[in-house]
């Protein structure tokens, strides 16, 4: 190997360890532990399952970089950050008051809503009941990995990602549990097999992230994409499939229904149309990704490499 | 080139910073906590007719953990009577009282009817026949569980007849209080 070879990759491999030593103290209780422990498996779900639909429009993109893979030896190290927009039908919900509570149902945040209002009973005054407020108030909901690409294996690429707590830094410790994020991601090109104007490639990702022992959201993708070069600049579009689950797994407080609760909550599977763009410098390279659908969701990142 | 990496670099900070601009956390965020175990078992002595068996006290850390902050408001969700045992007779006068000390004690729920109606749980919310609720001692209540304060539960009533052996009185209170994490 050549000695610019040799700085190039020692440069990649430095920056990836320091992105991955950031050290943070030891965490207490957070708040999203707190809020879940109040609601039963039944009560938890509308209360939680915008987080899960967000996270998993955040984890199925970030990992194409272009529409082809490359025919020889490439390694980089990326940084990429996804956001979700928070629509705002993703923050209420229809939510149960108690067993024999009247009303039976009332309207009140979603982890993503406002403060809650009290819910007066309707014939026994001085009974009423109160949900939780919004744990997060924005417009997006970011989730951001470094993530290490390998390409050029027979037209395939693959992209690893990890992220712990001590790496996204806008997740304080007293709101959100240690979190692990993992996914791999593979990329083969199907235009290397047929002569075609354009470049074509199928693309599939596995994802994993877990907030303590409470969360564990496991989210799968798969999808088509074209997409061209032009010089530096590359533009690629296509279709993208994503769907999972998250498990919850915690001890609740609540009188209808307290004790160990396990319980998995189903991200369904919704089919997005995506466009992305990239810059190409060599070593650098910057791009960005969009996913459009019943959650629309963007992605830009930085790429070193060769 | 050089222009083009510090253009890179600047455009990842700049995302960086714009991921943390647009996520904030609701401050203050507020859970409306159970407040658990304010609940008491009156195990009633054979032969009794009247019963006034003394007071229990709740201290804070009974029912709240201590590393909520409360915030303003507290809710009463509901009341379960329940007994336990077999008796002919009716409960005449049953009253759950509560205070911040047995001098200032007020009545928070009567209750009355066949023993062996409150065989089944009777709540506010549910099979509530033979309960009424005394606004008087739900704000006591709420004022008390606010201010994190020791709570004394009182029971009092009469039996139709001479209790037998083998008989209690549950009472549980499901509550709420406004706290932060």
């Amino acid at each position: 190997m050549t000695s610019s070879f040799m700085r190039r990759l020692t440069a990649i491999v430095s920056a990836g360890v320091a992105v991955t030593t950031i050290a943070k103290p030891a965490r207490a209780q957070s708040g999203l532990e707190s809020v879940i422990e109040q609601y039963s498996g039944a009560r938890i779900q509308g209360y939680i399952q915008p987080l899960a639909d967000a996270l998993v429009a955040n984890l199925s993109i970030g990992y194409i970089n272009s529409a082809t893979s490359p025919r020889k030896f490439s390694f980089s190290l990326e940084a990429v950050a996804m956001t979700a927009k928070i629509s705002e039908s993703m923050r209420m919900y229809t939510a149960a008051t108690p067993d024999g509570f009247q009303p039976a149902t009332h309207e009140t945040s979603t982890i993503f809503g406002g403060p809650a209002q009290p819910v007066q009973h309707s014939t026994l005054p001085g009974i009423s009941y109160r949900g939780a407020d919004g744990l997060v108030d924005a417009e997006y909901f970011p989730t951001a990995a470094p993530q290490l690409r390998i390409g050029g294996l027979a037209g395939t690429e693959v992209v690893i990602r990890y992220a712990s707590s001590s790496m996204v830094p806008f997740l304080e410790d007293e709101d959100f549990p240690d979190l692990t994020l993992w996914g791999i991601g593979v990329q083969h090109s199907i235009s290397q097999y047929l002569k075609l104007p354009i470049d074509l490639s199928v693309a599939a990702s596995l994802n994993s992230l877990k907030f303590g022992d409470i969360v564990d959201l496991s989210s799968t993708s798969f999808g088509v994409n074209v997409g061209r070069s032009f010089g530096l600049f590359g533009v690629s579009g296509g279709i993208v499939s994503d769907g999972g689950t998250m498990n919850l797994t915690y001890t609740s407080t609540d009188p209808d229904g307290a004790g160990s609760v396990d319980v998995d909550l189903d991200v369904k599977r919704s089919v997005r149309f995506r466009a992305g763009a990239a810059l190409n410098f060599g070593f650098i390279r910057l791009f960005g990704d969009a996913a459009f659908g019943d959650i629309v969701s963007y992605a830009a990142g930085l790429r070193l490499g060769i | 080139m050089r222009a083009l990496k510090n253009t890179a670099l600047v455009v990842l900070v700049a995302m960086s910073g714009l991921a943390a601009e647009c996520f904030e956390i609701t401050d203050p965020f507020v859970v409306a906590v159970n407040v658990k175990d304010i609940k008491n078992t009156y195990n009633v002595t054979p032969g009794t007719i009247t019963f006034v068996p003394g007071c229990i006290t709740k201290n804070p850390a009974d029912y709240i953990d201590s590393n909520f902050d409360i915030a303003n408001g507290a809710q009463l969700v509901d009341i379960i009577v329940q007994t336990t045992g077999t008796f002919a007779g009716n409960i005449n006068g049953g009253q759950v009282r509560i205070g911040g000390s047995t001098q200032a004690l007020q009545v928070l729920v009567n209750y009355s009817g066949p023993w062996s109606a409150f065989n089944t749980p009777q709540s506010l919310l549910q099979n509530s026949t033979g309960l009424s609720l005394n606004q008087a001692g739900v704000t006591t209540l709420l004022s008390l569980i606010e201010n994190t304060s020791p709570i004394v539960i009182c029971h009092s009533g009469a039996f139709s007849q001479a209790a037998t052996a083998g008989m209690a009185i549950d009472i549980s209170i499901f509550a709420q209080v406004n706290a932060s994490p």
